[in-house]
Parts: C-alpha cells; structure tokens; sequence
C-alpha cells in the first residue's frame, strides 16, 4: 500500500494557539517555525576549536560562552560551556554542521524541540519582568547575551535583536501551552497578539 | 460636613465625596481619606472588639502598626478578614464590618468575658483544658476558637488574580518619607537605577502629617515636587501602595496593591503583584512608630498615639476628640498640642511624666493646663472615653475628656534589618533599639535610624542617596542640603504606670495585659522569646509593632534586668500580612505546575481521551467508546484489541537522551549494571540503572542508530532525575569520558504500535520500498526509514509483550503519525489504547515499572540479578553486594492469583500466611501493581513477596486492612501471559 498519508503537515509548538487579548496592542509575539536547530557540543577539550569552526560556518567569531553570534541565516547561542543552540533557517542545518565540526563537536537535531517566539511591542520589558527573573537593562544584559533561565517554571533560552527590539524565548515545544498562560495572564491589561504557525 | 472633619486644611479633596459603609450603616468620606481617617471624621469611637476579652475597642493608630481597628473588607468571596482600617484606602461603594462581636459592635454578648478576666491570664487555656486530652481537639479547640477569633474567611475560592514581578535597581529606597525622598532624589539625579517603595498612596510619609517646611516649602508640596521630578527621571521606579515585607539573600519581597483601592477589580488586572526587588543596595527609611504607654484602660476607645492624632488632624482634617488630653514623655507629643490649638480645639491637659520640659517645648501647648512630672493612671469609660485619672506632684485628680494622646516615644521599624539575623541595639540616649550590625548592602537613614528630626532625616538621605550612587558608578553633581529645622525630639523613657485600678494593656491585639507579663516571668518564662510564646505578646498582624517595646521593658523590669540584657524577639518575614494568592501568582489549581502535552495531544483529545498527570505530562489513560460505561470496560476492551490484533499507544513522554562520542560504551558500561559497550549499530538493548547505594533509580532501554549516534530512553517518571544523574556521573566522576550527551525528548513524538498485526501496520505505513520483516528488523532491532517528507526511527521494542515496535518522528510530525497510524491501520482494526491499558499488559507480563522501581528495590528483588554483569564496575556495585540485600528472605517478585476468580486484588495490601494473626511480625511482603487481566479474565497482580521465587504454588492471605480486604491468593510466576516468549518474536 502507498503511503496512506498524503496531508503530513508539519505543527509548530504554538500551532493553533494565535490569539488576539484586549488591544491586542501592547505586546506581538510571533512563532517562529519551521526552523532547523541543533544542539552542539564540543568533544573533550575542542571547545575553541568548535567554537572557531563554528565562526568560520557563520563569519563571525563564535566564543565559547553566553553570547549570540548571527551570520547569514545561522544563530549561534552559547548555552553552556563547550555547549551551543544553533538555529537556521536552511533545511540542511544539521547537516552542515555535521559536516563543519566532525571530530569538534556532537551535533544533535533539536529543529523539532523548540517552540519560538519573538516578543516586540511597546510593553515588552514591562510584560517580560512579570515571569523573567533577569536585569534585561543595557548596563546588565548586552544585546548579544543569551540566557537560559526559567520563565513561570518553564525552562528558556532567551536573546535578543541587536536593537533591543525583540525579544526571543526558545521553549521545550511540550510547555507552549503553559507558557501562553503566563504570557496571557501577563500581558492582558496592555494587550497581546500571538500569531503561532 | 460630616460631625467631625475640620472646615479647613487636610490632603482630603473635599470636591471628591464618597460614600461607604461601616457595619451597614452609610457613611460619607472624602478622596484621600483612609477607612480609619473616615470613621475619625464621622465621630466614630468604636470599631471592634478585643481578641480575647471582647472589649470596646477603637483606632489607636494611623498606619499599618494598627492593632485594633481590623475590619472585614468586602463581602462574599471577596470578604478579607483582619484588614487594618488605617491602610484601606477609601473608595466608594467600600463596604466594611467590625469583628469578633455578636450579636453586634455595641452590645457584644461575650463581653461578658472580660468579667471572669482574672481567671483568663496568660496560659490559662493549656492550663484549664488539658485534662482529658482527647477532649482537646474535639471540644475544647473548637469552642476557644468560636469565642477568641478575628475575623471570618470567606469561605469560597478567592475570585481574585494575582501576579509576580521582578526588578532590579542600584538603590531600593524603602519608605518615602524625608529621608527616602531625599535619598531616591539624590541618587536619582545622579544616573543610579533607583526603586522606591511605599505603603502609602501618596509619598511624603511623615511630611504629610506634619506642620513643617522643607526649603521654604509646606511638606506636602515639597513631597509634591519631588515627586514630581522623580517621575520625570527614567531611571526611577516609583512603587506607591507597595509593603517591602522580608530581606532575603540579594532581594527584597514587596507586594503591591493594584486595585483595592478600586470599588471594581478591572477585568483581567490582577489584584495585587508580587515583586522580587533585586537591588546592589538597599535604605531602608521606613520611619519609626510611636510608642504607647501602659496604664490602666489604656484600652479605651478614644485613647491613641500622639502622633497619630495629629495625623488624623493635619492630614485628614478630622478631629479624634473635642476634649483631648496628651499625657507624654516625649517632645514631639508636645507638637500634637499645636495641631489641635491650630485647629480650634486646643487641647484640655498636658500630662507629661518628666518634671522639665524646654521652654521652647512648653510654647507649642499654648495656653493649656499643664501637669509635669505626672502620669495618667487610669482611663476612665466603656465604649468611650469620659474621663482619665491622673497622678502626680499635684496629687490625684480626675479630668473629664473624650480623647487621650499618648506619646511613650518610637520605636525605629527595623524589622527588615533583622530578616537576615541582624540584631538591633538599644540606645539609653533615644530610648529606642536603633541599628546595630547591619547586612552588607543595607543602611538606615533618618527615624528608621534614631535619628528623629527632619534636617537629620533629609540629610541622611541625600548622603546616603550620593553614596548608594556613586557605589553604582554615577557621580551626584552635589549631595544637596535640603533647609529644614531640628525640632526638639527628647525623650524620657517611661514604659508602664503601676498602681492603675483598670487593665493594663500591653500588647492590644492579642489582649496582654501587664499582670500578664508579670504571671509570665513569675512563671520562668522570662526569656523574650519565651514570654511572646507564653503570652501571644507580639503576634498577629501588628507583629508587636507598638507592644513589643513595652512587653520586654516591663519584663526587665521585673526580673531587674536591663533592656539590653533582655534582649529583643527576633523578627521574620513577612513583616506585614501578605495573601497567600500573592505568593502563588498565576501558580493555582491547575497552573500550579506548568504542563506538558505531547505532540499528539490534539488527536487524543478527538479521540475523546481521558487524560491522567503523569510526571508532569498529561497522557491519555483510556479512550471510551460509545456505549462504555465505564472505565474497565474501555481497557479491557483496549487490551483485548491489541492482543488480538494491533493497537497504539502514544509513548512520547518517555525520557530520551542523545548520547555522541568516542566513550560513549565506556560511559554506559559504568552507568548501566549491564553491558553496552558490545552492543552493535543497529540494536537496542534493555538496560539497569542502579543508585550508588546498589538500589534500583530506573530501567529503559539504550539504541545504537548509528556508530556514534546512541539514544537512551529512560521512564517518564525518571528523565529528569536520569539526566541529572548522567551529567553528574560524567562531570564529577569521569570528566576525562569524551561523551556528549544532550535531552531530546522534546524533539521525538514517539508511538508504540503493539499487537500480532503491528507489523502489517508498519507495512502499509512506510509502504512497500520499506523492509520491515523479521530478517531485517528483529526483536531488539532498530533503525531509520523515510516516512512522509521525514525520516522515521523504528525499534522493536515491547513492554506489553506482543510483537511491538516503537516508532519515532520529529516532534512537528507526531499529530500527523497518529492521524497516518490510524489510516494505516484502519482496515486492521486498529485501536489507540491508554496507559491502564499499556499497565495491565505490563503486568500480565510481568514488567516493573515505577510501582516496583520504588527505590527500596534492588535487582535481585525484581528478578532482574542476572542483568547484574560480574565482568566490569559500575556504579551501584559494590552496595549491591552487601550481603543483606541478597538474602532469599528478602521481598522478591511474584505474581498473585486469587483462588476465587472475580475476587479482586489491591496495591498496597500486605501478603501473609494462612492460619496467623494479621499482625506486623508475620508480614511477609506487599502488593505492588493489580489489574484485571482480560487474558486471564481474573484480577491478578504484581507483590514482593519473602523468598517469593521459591513459593510459586503456595496460598498465602492478601489482608488489606484499609479497605477491608482480605482474600486468598496463589502465589504464581510473575509472567501471566507468554512466558516462552513466543508471541514476542512472532
């Protein structure tokens, strides 16, 4: 028998969760899906050498520590020590990275284990301080930091544009729900939209 | 104009009035009055009745030290108990009732308690009601509590919402009186990220009660400007209606009233925010609270501090009595008197108990009657104040008033240096406990500090503003100096007047009287700590805030002791009463824990599943059908289709765990108390885990997808803890392992498709390119296949028993597995099935699972010593030898079987032998796991039983004390279905 199945749409984590609250105004939050991502991590003592390569594959130097780097359509997030969250938006990702750090680094396919979210908006510093236990102030928290944290008990990794603008959450995609409450509840009084897959 | 509000002055806006109601009875205030101030200028004395004796009682205070004056605020679910009048911010429509009286404020049956006072002193309950004990409980308890209580919860679900907040400042400034104004303008203006918070709606503190200029400047407007230009500053965060209420390490707990002070929450506002200020420094300039004196019915209503009266004139324009007497140790209470004669109503006595008080003191009463070196003895009255006796040089005599300013001197509130342990120190020169030692970040500028007058307080501020600042890396142009005078603030320490014929209340919330504290010391307890236990003194909302200072003083007295020696009670957070609501936040009912839903969950949902908490997953438990009416029918009829023909069940909670290096065999050789290292690309292996103490911490299997690409599973309940432990191992144990290892349980929706038809399935699922047969796909195979536009993980894999496979897709693709499982298989008959399902086939074939992996299990007790390898380490090995845990007695697997089919069996109930008392020493085990098994159609179970192995065939007694059972059962072997393995391997 053939494949019995012709409809095999893929779902992001916020799939079917858009929403419009109040104003809608205060606060965009917009899925970012279909994204490739892989969790890199350095094989025993070859973090610099993976953290180079890793730069050579972006252009731009990657360190091995809680920083962004972006190139191209790559981001690099520094996660742990040796430890790096890669996002693309290039089907082949996974692959590439392979390809770029055999014998640096294992690469781990997480494309399907995140749910993203970008947050903009004239009250996203106000929204965000209700659930971030993080100083996001300029002198704290440089617009290349990442941090992964915990947002109402859900786990996060948290970046940002380099114009401060937008604020990124990368989630376990099984808490999208969860975190939706949290950001519901908290945004409502200013007003949130959410525009998932 | 209500009877009576002064026709002039005030922060009230006359323009504004608003109506409310106290006790039922419609009552008429003003914007920017407080409940309390409201009832002041409405002539309202009384306002509640005491805790223990019932007596009369009215406002003492002005602020949240509040004793007496506690209402119910609200009705209905919204009714909140034990709220302090003098913190709740008018609004219309505000709706407030006194308490702990019946059938009414005025006439209070129990009152008649006050009466048998003699006989109710400190410990008089543990005294009289301790004998017989049982009665406690049942009858004592309960009736103490009917007749000693506050106020009344609700009783229904709080209504309300509430959130948490987080922030963070180089300088939390906590109070905004002079000195936190001072201290936010000045570090403000210099660039510092400045938090300030106050409990108050308005800030200036202090200034707004007070006739004082600061730079030329009424205080109110000089609070007024300076709020102003703090509001312009960005980096300033104003917190108006917020309590700082505990230090912890590095934050400062606050919470914020958003709306009480509306008649209507807004829909979808939250009530009140819980904020977690995380500051470099904190100043504290929370002021200081004046002191009562303890005399004879110092109870009375019209009787109040000093410095609150003068708050309810200058502020509130509201007069607390017409025939007024100050009976003072301090200067300031001197300037209560320029209040009332600036307000028409000058004062009828001064009784102040030092013999000289400054001319320039003495000029503020006017022309009153003065009584130096005089102490009030008695006040007089019984819902109200008539009359107050006093003593003195002058001899006795008895003055007829209607009010008593009190002023024994203040107390700096210091509770939040003490969070941490800190200890503050008292000073003879203030007669007030002042900062001692204080955590490293945190001053204390102005009265908070003992430093009394506002030129000391303004300037406490602005230095310590600059400094917290400059610390911060910002540079303060100048540390301003705010113009303000040093206003005379001496005080005589004078803590009790003996000799009174009336009670002596010491502590007013919990009715502590002064014979109380002395029955208390005569009784041994005369450690601080020791008589507050003994006696209540300095519980409840007020947290002693005006008895606290009195209670010790008097005890240092009577066991001739000085107040340093005596020492202080020690206070914890929270330092004001803060709703548990607060502290849950959005965290109730179901959103206590946050919640993970599988990638399928939308499809369960259609397929009607009931979801069951598994960790912190939901998973579908069963899935009825139409015409079920129950749930053992759904799950036997679920269990019989997967053993008849092929079912799936979503497993996509299990834990999963990327493992990548060259030590990766190495690594799973010393984790597992098996071997990995041997295991081939392509297979999948069941493996143990046990703790360093040899017991049993999870089972699951380990894959081999690839020559460097491992994936473990772990149990749903045990993921997290098996990662932990896995990173453990490596990072502590064995850095020098070259392992990678990574969770990626989010990334795979994972099913089981069980079943004698599983494989045809899979067949009309990956199509006919893919080869899924026994050859290339064995029991305990693995490996990937195209499927749809992505690439499939299948292993074959069976916790049921039947031949079974799991098979596994990017998480994005689990809704449309199930939806293509379902196709495939609908010719088939195939039937999701739930975790009671996927159970009673794990029992039926004897599996553990968590109800056996219980942590007091090891290998050899499951049946599973063999897995035990005797050729290599591993963690757990060297305890799993110890003798004692290899002994034949030991509880060990078995199965039961009742000897009366239909019986049923129960978890939890303890496995005896026939013919003896079911008592604790012939107990010989337990029963762990029960089902009704479709394929035996009798109940069986799962028990660990001593010496189990060896009594296969043996009747033993199933006693469930409990729930009443108490059956026969065969001991059998734990395998109820295929113990040959058969249908296994197909």
């Amino acid at each position: 028998m053939a494949d019995p199945v012709s409809d095999w749409t893929h779902r992001g984590g916020f799939a079917g969760l858009s929403r419009r609250i109040g104003s809608g105004e205060g606060l965009k939050a917009v899925e970012r899906a279909g994204l490739a991502a892989a969790t890199v991590i350095a094989r025993r003592g070859k973090a610099a050498d993976a953290a180079t390569a890793l730069g050579r594959m972006l252009g731009a130097p990657v360190v091995d520590g809680g920083k962004r780097t972006s190139g191209g359509d790559v981001t690099v997030l520094g996660t742990g020590p040796g430890t790096w969250l890669v996002f693309g938006d290039r089907p082949a990702l996974v692959a590439d990275l392979t390809a770029a750090l055999d014998g640096l680094a294992a690469v781990v396919d997480q494309s399907d284990a995140n749910a993203i979210l970008d947050l903009s908006g004239p009250r996203l510093v106000d929204v965000l301080e209700k659930g971030l236990r993080l100083d996001l102030h300029p002198a704290a928290f440089a617009a290349d930091d990442v941090a992964v944290t915990a947002i109402a008990h859900v786990g996060v990794t948290l970046w940002m544009s380099d114009d401060r603008a937008t604020v990124t959450l990368a989630i376990p995609r099984s808490l999208a729900g969860s975190l939706l409450h949290w950001l519901e509840a908290s945004a409502r009084p200013v007003g949130l939209t959410v525009e998932a897959d | 104009m209500t009877s009576h509000r002064l026709a002039s002055g005030g922060l009230i806006d006359r323009a504004t009035p608003i109506g409310f109601s106290f006790d039922g009875r419609p009552l008429t205030g003003h914007a920017g009055d407080t409940l309390a101030s409201a009832l002041v200028a409405n002539g309202i004395r009384l306002v509640g009745r005491s805790f223990k004796y019932h007596r009369p009682r009215g406002i003492v205070s002005a602020g949240p030290e509040e004793p007496n004056a506690l209402v119910e605020k609200g009705r209905g679910p919204r009714r909140e108990p034990n709220t302090r009048a003098t913190t709740i911010e008018l609004h219309p429509g505000l709706d407030a009732a006194s308490q702990n009286r019946w059938p009414s404020l005025a006439f209070d049956i129990q009152a008649i308690a006050q009466f048998a006072a003699p006989i109710l002193g400190a410990g008089f309950y543990y005294k009289t009601f301790m004998w017989p004990a049982a009665l406690w409980e049942r009858l004592y308890e309960p009736a103490i509590r009917r007749a000693a209580g506050l106020g009344r919860l609700s009783g229904a679900a709080d209504p309300d919402a509430y959130e948490k907040a987080h922030a963070f400042c180089d300088l939390l400034v906590i109070g905004a009186g002079p000195a936190g104004l001072a201290a936010a303008l000045t570090a403000g203006r210099a660039g510092a990220r400045v938090i300030l918070v106050d409990q108050d709606f308005r800030l200036g503190g202090r200034l707004l009660c007070e006739r004082v200029e600061v730079d030329a400047m009424p205080g109110p407007v000089w609070a007024g400007e300076v709020e102003a230009e703090l509001k312009s500053l960005s980096n300033v965060r104003i917190l108006t209606r917020t309590s700082a209420f505990g230090l912890y390490d590095g934050e400062v707990g606050a919470v914020e009233r958003l709306t009480d002070h509306l008649p209507v929450t807004p829909a979808g506002e939250a009530r009140q925010r819980l904020w977690t200020l995380v500051p470099k420094r904190i100043l504290l300039a929370a002021g200081a609270i004046e002191r009562p004196i303890v005399f004879g019915g110092n109870d009375r209503p019209g009787v109040m501090l000093a410095s609150a009266m003068r708050t309810y004139v200058e502020r509130y324009a509201a007069l607390p009595g017409r025939q007024v007497a100050l009976f003072t140790t301090t200067d300031d209470g001197w300037q209560t008197a320029a209040s009332f004669a600036r307000a028409g109503s000058p004062l009828a006595a001064i009784i102040d108990a030092r013999r000289e008080v400054p001319e320039a003191v003495r000029a503020l009463a006017g022309d009153v009657p003065v009584f130096l070196g005089a102490r009030v003895l008695d006040a007089i009255g019984g819902q109200s104040l008539r009359a107050i006796d006093i003593v003195g040089d002058h001899g006795r005599r008895r003055l007829a008033v209607d009010g008593l300013a009190v002023s024994g001197g203040f107390n700096p509130d210091l509770a939040l240096t003490t969070h941490l342990g800190h200890k503050p120190v008292w000073s003879d020169e203030r007669a007030a406990f002042i900062p001692g030692d204080l955590p490293a970040n945190v001053a204390v500028a102005g009265a908070a500090a003992g430093r009394f007058t506002l030129a000391a307080a303004l300037a406490d501020g602005a230095r310590l503003g600059a400094e917290a600042a400059r610390e911060a890396g910002h540079t303060p142009a100048e540390t301003p100096a705010f113009r303000a005078g040093d206003e005379p603030c001496a005080v005589a320490p004078l803590f009790h007047v003996e000799g009174g014929r009336g009670k002596a209340f010491v502590d007013l919330q919990n009715d502590v009287t002064d014979s109380d504290v002395a029955l208390a010391a005569r009784e041994g307890f005369v450690s601080v700590e020791h008589l507050k236990r003994y006696t209540t003194l300095g519980m409840a909302t007020d947290q002693g805030r005006t008895s606290s200072v009195n209670g010790l003083a008097i005890l240092a007295a009577l066991t001739g002791r000085t107040i340093p020696e005596t020492g202080t009670t020690r206070a914890r957070p929270p330092h004001v009463p803060v709703a548990i609501g607060a502290l849950a936040g959005l965290h109730r009912g179901r959103d206590f824990k946050p919640t993970r839903l599988t990638p399928a969950h939308g499809w369960a949902k259609e397929q009607g599943a009931i979801f069951v908490e598994s960790g912190p997953w939901l998973r579908a438990q069963w899935f009825p059908k139409a015409g079920e009416t129950d749930w053992l029918q759904s799950v036997t009829r679920e269990v019989e289709a997967v053993r008849a023909g092929v079912g799936i069940c979503d497993v996509s909670t299990l834990g999963k765990i990327a493992l990548s290096g060259p030590d990766v065999g190495t690594f799973l050789d010393r984790v597992y108390a098996n071997t990995f290292s041997t295991l081939p690309v392509g297979k999948v292996r069941y493996g143990l885990m046990l703790r360093e103490d040899g017991f049993v911490m999870d089972d699951g299997t380990t894959a081999r997808l690839g020559p460097d690409e491992w994936v473990m599973s772990t149990t749903t309940a045990n993921a997290g803890k098996v990662m932990q432990h896995l990173a453990f191992c490596h990072q502590v144990l064995w850095p020098e392992l070259d392992v990678q290892m990574v969770s990626v349980t989010e990334q795979w929706a994972q099913f089981a498709v069980a079943g004698p038809r599983s494989r045809d399935l899979l067949e009309a699922l990956f199509g006919p390119e893919a080869d899924v047969s026994d050859a290339a796909l064995p029991y305990l195979g693995c490996t990937t296949l195209a499927l749809g536009p992505t690439r499939a993980r299948l292993f074959r894999i069976s916790f049921s028993g039947e031949r079974a496979y799991e098979i596994a897709v990017p998480a994005g693709y689990g809704d449309a597995l199930a939806r293509a499982l379902m196709a495939a298989g609908r010719d088939l008959g195939v039937t999701p099935y739930g975790t009671e399902a996927l159970a009673v086939m794990r029992i039926e074939k004897g599996h553990v699972a968590g109800a056996e992996l219980n942590g007091q299990t090891v290998a050899r007790d499951l049946g599973l010593g063999r897995m035990l390898s005797k050729k290599k380490d591993y963690v757990g090995r060297l305890m799993a030898e110890r003798a004692a845990l290899n002994e034949a007695s030991r509880p060990t697997l078995v199965g039961l079987k009742p000897t009366v089919a239909g019986v049923r069996l129960r978890s939890g109930a303890h496995v005896l032998p026939l013919g003896v008392p079911p008592t604790a020493e012939h107990d010989q085990g337990y029963v762990t796991s029960t089902a009704y098994s479709p394929t035996l159609g009798s109940w069986i179970a799962l028990a660990l039983v001593a010496n189990g192995p060896a009594r296969h065939g043996e009747e033993v007694r199933i006693h469930d004390p409990v729930r009443s059972g108490d059956v026969v059962a065969t001991i059998v072997s734990p395998v109820f279905v295929d113990p040959e393995g058969a249908r296994l391997h197909g």
